[in-house]
C-alpha cells in the first residue's frame, strides 16, 4: 500500500467533520476485500395478512383457540383453519398451550383430553360476545394462545419474517471492519470474467473469525467487526450468517488507466489531549474510495493499535526513533508539541503557509505513518534566519508593494510566534540574499525604482 | 463589344527618383573619425570588416555601470548586448531598465511587415523576432525590468547618469556588424542625466506593457498616470532633444535649426526620406536650397516606396545642381551636419509621418566643429562607397540603357477580363512604365503606382491574358524586367466598369508609408 499523504488525511478529517487540530495523527492505507456470502439471514417486516390478523385477534378475544375455534368463529373451513393455526405457530405468533404443559405434564395423560372443547375448559376462555358461525368438526387441539411476538404483530399490523439472502460485503481485514456493500448496479464484469476468490491460505487471518463474529448478538457483533443490524442497501435487519454456509473472499478492485488495482481505505487515528492528565483521547476515521463520505468510527482504538496509547509518554515511546522528537513535557496547552530546532530540522518544519503556524513532524509507528503537531522555534540565530528567509519568500506580492515593511512585519510575526526576540536580517541584507531567487527579482527591482528612476530626476513626475 | 488599341511601351517615365545599382563599385574605405572633444566620441559600425564598434562601446559602458543602466531599443536581437545587460543586472542586483517592443507591440512593428521585397527578408524578420523574444526572456530572468511603449523608436543608452549613447543602431547583430550605423557617446553628466530623465519618464509614465524581472517573460498591461513633462535642457555645446509625443518637439525644432543654420553645405543621412515636400523640415531644406546651400543626401535605395521616390524627386527637382543623392543598400545612419560646424544625430528618419510630431525619438545637437566634422566625414565615407545611383524620372529605355533587365520584348496581345474597362487600362498603360514582377510564382504587371495585373503569358501565341487585378500584396515580389521595347495590342470589353477594374493606388501609398516607418 502507498504511504498516505498528510493532505489526504487532513481532507479526510475535514470531510468527516473533525474540527480540531489533533496533537497526533496516525494513518495507513488498508486494502479492501469483497466477501460474497451465500446465505445471510435477515429479519424483514411484512404486512400482517388479513386472515392471520383475524386469527390473532380471535385468539386475543378468546384467550385461547384451536383450529376448531378458527373454523367455528371465522368460517374458514376445517383445512384452512388447521393450516392457519399451524403456520402461526410455526412463525412464533401463537404458542400452543400444550407445548407449555408438555414440559410439565407427561404426554398421554387421559384427563388432558377433557380440556379439548370450549365447554370443557371454560376457565381458559375469556367472556366474549362473538358468536359462532357454525359448529366445526376441525381439531380442537392444539390449544394456542398469543405469543409476545403475536401480540406485537397484532398491535403493529406487521409480522417479522426471516429471509436468507446472498450478499457481497466489503471489509478491511486489519482491523476487521465492515465498510459497506458492493454496489450491484456498478458491477461492470460478467460472471465468467470475475476474479477468482482467494485461496484459503491467502485469505487474511482476521477473516477466519467471520463465522463466529457474524453469529454474535448484534451488540457484540457491532463491536467485533462493525456490522450493525441495519446494513445500508439491504432490506431487513441482519440476523446472522446461516451456519455452515459458504463465503468467498476477493480483493475489491477497480480499473485505473487500464490497470487493475485493489481499492484501499484510508484509516486515520487522531489524538487530542485528554481531560485526564498526561493522556490522549483517540478517535478513528475511515476514508472510503469512490467519493463516499468518510466517517468517524465508534470502535475502540485499542482494537486497531493493539497497544496502550492512551498515555502520552507511552505513545511517544512507541514511535520509531529518528531525528529530534518532543517529549511529554513539551506538550503545550494548545495541543502542539514545542520543539527547539537547529537549522536542519527548522528547514523541515516551516510548513507552507505564509504566516508562521504549527507544522507537522512526520513519524512512524509500525506500519503506520503519522504526524505530530509541532510548534517549532529556532534553537539559534542561524535557524531563525533560515526561517525568516523562508517565510519572506512566501510574501512576493507584499514584497513588491513594500519590501522593507514586509521584512519588518515578517520578522515581528516570527518572533511573536516563537516567543523570542531574535535579531533577524534587515531589509538591505534580505535584498542581497534573496537576489538568487529569480521569482523575487520583481520585488527586489521595485524596491530600487525610487532610487533609480524618481529621486535622481526630482521632477514633477509622480512616483508609481 | 470589344476594342483593340495598340500602345507602344518604352518612353513612359518612372515617377520620382529611382535608384539603380552602381555598375562598378568603388574601392570601399572605413575610417574612424575622432571628434577631438573630451566629452564626446563618434562611434560607427565598420560594416566592411564587420567590426562592431558601437556594440563594443555599449558593452564597455554597461560593464562599467556601478548603479544602473537604461537601454532603449525596440528590437533586441543581438546576443552580445543582451549578455552584457544580463551580466549587469546580475552584478547590480537589478538596476537594468529596458524599453523595448513587447508582445503585440513587436508584432505590430516587425512581424507584420506587409510588403517586403523578398521572402528571405520576411524570414529574416521572423527569425529576428524569435531571437528578440528569446533575448527578452533571458533579460527578464537575469533581473532586467522590461517595459514597452508602442510608438517608441528611440535607440539610446544611459549608464549611471554619467554617460549616454545616442545611436541609429537598433540592438541587432545586423546593426552592430553589417549596416553603416553611427552614434555619439556622450560623457557629459548633464546630458546623460537629461537622457536618463527622459528614459525614466517614458518608462514610468508612458509604457503600457511590462514584464517584471522573474523566472520567465510575463508580459502584462499596466495603467500609469502621465504627469507633466519638463522639457530637456542643454548645456554648453550639447543640447539633448526629443520628440515626446505631443509633450515635446525639440527634435523637429533642432532639425530645422540645423538646416537653417547651414550657409554652404548640408550632409544628411537618413534611412528614408518621405513626405518632406509638405513638412516643416522640407520647408527648411527648400530654404537652404534657395540660399544656394548644397545638399549631400544618403538614403537607403528603396524603390518600392513610392512616397520616397516622390519626395526625393521633389528635392532634386528644386535644385538639380545643388542636390546629390547617394544610395547605400544597408545604410541606417541618421544625422544632419551643417557646414561641418554643428550636427544633429538622432534616432528617427526624415519621414513626415513619424518621429517629429508624434512617437518617441531622441537626438543630440552638438555645436562643435570637431564633432560635426567627424560625423560629416564618416557619412561622406559611406556616401563614397554608395551602392546605388539615383536617376530622376528615368524612362524605361533609359533604365535599360543603365543596365536594368528587359522583359516581354516585341509585339503582344493583351487580353483583358470582361469585367475590366478597356479605356481605363489603356490610359494607365499609356502613362506609366510597366514592370514585370514575379510574386509568389505568379507573373504580375506593375503599371506605375496605379495598377497591378495578375497575368498569364503564352509565348507561342504572343498573348498576355489578365487573370485579375491585384491589391497591394506584393510580398515576396521579384523584378523580372521592364517592358521597354514592347508593343501591346489591347483587346477586351469597354462596356463594364466594375470595381475590379479600379486601381487602388491610394491605399498603395498609405501601405508603403506604414511599412517604411520603423527602421
Amino acid at each position: 500500500m502507498s504511504e498516505p499523504k498528510l493532505m489526504d488525511v487532513a481532507n479526510l478529517l475535514n470531510r468527516a467533520g473533525s474540527d480540531v487540530s489533533p496533537t497526533a495523527i496516525l494513518a495507513r492505507e488498508i486494502p479492501i476485500y469483497e466477501i460474497e456470502f451465500a446465505e445471510l439471514e435477515f429479519a424483514e417486516e411484512t404486512k400482517l395478512p388479513s386472515s392471520d390478523w383475524a386469527v390473532l385477534a380471535l385468539t386475543r378475544a378468546l384467550g385461547q383457540i384451536s383450529p376448531n375455534d378458527v373454523d367455528a368463529y371465522l368460517g374458514l373451513g376445517e383445512t384452512v383453519s388447521d393450516g392457519l393455526v399451524d403456520r402461526l405457530r410455526g412463525g412464533g405468533l401463537l404458542d400452543a398451550s400444550g407445548d407449555q404443559e408438555a414440559t410439565s405434564k407427561p404426554m398421554g395423560w387421559g384427563w388432558l383430553n377433557l380440556w379439548t372443547s370450549e365447554s370443557d375448559a371454560p376457565e381458559n376462555r375469556k367472556p366474549t360476545q362473538a358468536s359462532k358461525l357454525n359448529e366445526s368438526c376441525a381439531a380442537t387441539t392444539p390449544k394456542c394462545h398469543l405469543s409476545v411476538a403475536g401480540s406485537q404483530a397484532l398491535e403493529r399490523g406487521v409480522v417479522i419474517q426471516r429471509r436468507v439472502r446472498s450478499a457481497r460485503l466489503l471489509f478491511i481485514a486489519d482491523p476487521l471492519l465492515f465498510i459497506g456493500i458492493t454496489d450491484e448496479k456498478r458491477q461492470t464484469y460478467a460472471t465468467y470474467q470475475r476474479t477468482r476468490p482467494l485461496e484459503p491460505d491467502d485469505v487474511p487471518k482476521p477473516f477466519h473469525m467471520l463465522d463466529t463474529m457474524l453469529a454474535l448478538p448484534p451488540d457484540e457483533r457491532l463491536s467485533a467487526c462493525g456490522i450493525e443490524a441495519n446494513i445500508q442497501g439491504v432490506p431487513g435487519k441482519f440476523v446472522e450468517i446461516v451456519p455452515g454456509s459458504q463465503w468467498e473472499v476477493r480483493p475489491s478492485i477497480q480499473r485505473i488507466e487500464k490497470q487493475t488495482v485493489q481499492r484501499t481505505a484510508l484509516l486515520a487515528l487522531t489524538a487530542t489531549p485528554s481531560s485526564r492528565e498526561r493522556e490522549l483521547d483517540w478517535q478513528i476515521y475511515l476514508g472510503l474510495p469512490d467519493g463516499k463520505r468518510p466517517r468517524a468510527l465508534a470502535a475502540d482504538v485499542s482494537r486497531i493499535l493493539h497497544d496502550d496509547l492512551g498515555s502520552i509518554s507511552s505513545f511517544l515511546g512507541k514511535l520509531e526513533p529518528g531525528g529530534m522528537m518532543p517529549t511529554q513535557r513539551d506538550l503545550r496547552d494548545d495541543g502542539a508539541f514545542d520543539l527547539c530546532c537547529d537549522i536542519d530540522v527548522m528547514r523541515t518544519l516551516m510548513g507552507e503557509t505564509a504566516e508562521p503556524s504549527d507544522t507537522s513532524l512526520p513519524v512512524k509507528m509500525g506500519g503506520w505513518h503519522g504526524w505530530l503537531r509541532i510548534h517549532a522555534a529556532p534553537s539559534n540565530s542561524e535557524a531563525g534566519r533560515e526561517a525568516f528567509y523562508a517565510f519572506l519568500k512566501r510574501h512576493d506580492a507584499k514584497l513588491r508593494q513594500d519590501f522593507d515593511r514586509t521584512c519588518l512585519e515578517v520578522a515581528e510575526r516570527l518572533n511573536a510566534y516563537w516567543g523570542l526576540k531574535l535579531k533577524l536580517p534587515s531589509a538591505d541584507e534580505a535584498a542581497e540574499i534573496l537576489w538568487e531567487h529569480a521569482v523575487l527579482r520583481a520585488a527586489l527591482c521595485r524596491r530600487r525604482v525610487n532610487d533609480d528612476l524618481i529621486v535622481p530626476y526630482g521632477s514633477a513626475e509622480v512616483a508609481q | 463589344m470589344s476594342d483593340s488599341v495598340v500602345i507602344h511601351l518604352g518612353e513612359q517615365r518612372v515617377k520620382g527618383v529611382l535608384f539603380l545599382p552602381v555598375a562598378v563599385e568603388r574601392p570601399a574605405i572605413y575610417r574612424v573619425h575622432r571628434t577631438q572633444h573630451p566629452d564626446i566620441v563618434h562611434v560607427s559600425t565598420d560594416d566592411l570588416k564587420r567590426t562592431p564598434n558601437i556594440r563594443n562601446v555599449l558593452i564597455e559602458q554597461i560593464a562599467r555601470a556601478k548603479h544602473k543602466v537604461f537601454f532603449c531599443s525596440f528590437l533586441f536581437a543581438d546576443d552580445e548586448i543582451v549578455r552584457a545587460l544580463c551580466e549587469a543586472a546580475e552584478r547590480l542586483h537589478g538596476g537594468v531598465y529596458i524599453l523595448t517592443a513587447l508582445d503585440k507591440h513587436l508584432r505590430a512593428e516587425v512581424l507584420d511587415e506587409p510588403d517586403s521585397d523578398v521572402d528571405a527578408h520576411t524570414a529574416k524578420l521572423q527569425e529576428r523576432a524569435r531571437r528578440h523574444d528569446e533575448h527578452l526572456s533571458r533579460l527578464a530572468h537575469a533581473g532586467a525590468w522590461l517595459r514597452s511603449v508602442e510608438d517608441c523608436h528611440a535607440k539610446f543608452c544611459v549608464v549611471d547618469d554619467a554617460c549616454a549613447m545616442v545611436t541609429s543602431a537598433n540592438a541587432t547583430q545586423e546593426a552592430y556588424e553589417s549596416n553603416p550605423e553611427d552614434g555619439l557617446l556622450l560623457l557629459n553628466k548633464h546630458v546623460a542625466h537629461e537622457f536618463g530623465r527622459l528614459f525614466a519618464y517614458v518608462f514610468l509614465h508612458l509604457a503600457t506593457l511590462e514584464s517584471t524581472p522573474g523566472t520567465r517573460l510575463d508580459v502584462h498591461s499596466i495603467n500609469l498616470n502621465t504627469p507633466a513633462w519638463r522639457p530637456l535642457s542643454g548645456i554648453d555645446q550639447f543640447r539633448p532633444v526629443t520628440t515626446l509625443r505631443d509633450s515635446e518637439a525639440s527634435l523637429r525644432a533642432a532639425a530645422i535649426e540645423i538646416i537653417d543654420r547651414a550657409k554652404e553645405h548640408l550632409v544628411i543621412a537618413s534611412y528614408s526620406f518621405m513626405g518632406m515636400e509638405s513638412h516643416p523640415i522640407g520647408d527648411a531644406l527648400a530654404r537652404a536650397l534657395e540660399r544656394k546651400v548644397t545638399i549631400d543626401l544618403l538614403v537607403q535605395p528603396r524603390n518600392h516606396i513610392d512616397a520616397q521616390r516622390v519626395s526625393l524627386a521633389w528635392l532634386l527637382d528644386r535644385a538639380p545642381d545643388q542636390v546629390r543623392l547617394y544610395g547605400h543598400r544597408r545604410t541606417h545612419t541618421k544625422s544632419i551636419v551643417a557646414d561641418s560646424q554643428s550636427v544633429l544625430l538622432w534616432t528617427g528618419n526624415l519621414e513626415s509621418r513619424h518621429g517629429w510630431d508624434n512617437g518617441i525619438e531622441v537626438g543630440i545637437i552638438v555645436e562643435d566643429a570637431g564633432v560635426a566634422s567627424a560625423v560629416s566625414a564618416w557619412t561622406g565615407d559611406v556616401m563614397q562607397r554608395h551602392t546605388h545611383v539615383a536617376l530622376s524620372s528615368p524612362s524605361m529605355r533609359e533604365l535599360i540603357a543603365a543596365g536594368q533587365p528587359l522583359a516581354l520584348q516585341g509585339e503582344w496581345t493583351l487580353g483583358l477580363s470582361p469585367s475590366m474597362q478597356t479605356s481605363l487600362v489603356v490610359d494607365v498603360l499609356s502613362r506609366n512604365p510597366v514592370e514585370l514582377l514575379e510574386v509568389n510564382g505568379s507573373q504580375v504587371l506593375r503599371c506605375g503606382d496605379e495598377l497591378l495585373l495578375d497575368i498569364r503569358v503564352d509565348e507561342a501565341s504572343r498573348r498576355i491574358d489578365v487573370v485579375r487585378t491585384r491589391n497591394q500584396d506584393r510580398m515576396g515580389s521579384r523584378i523580372k524586367g521592364w517592358l521597354a521595347e514592347s508593343v501591346v495590342r489591347i483587346v477586351g470589353s469597354s462596356a463594364s466598369s466594375s470595381t475590379q477594374g479600379k486601381y487602388p493606388h491610394k491605399q498603395h501609398s498609405q501601405h508603403n508609408d506604414r511599412k517604411a516607418r520603423r527602421q
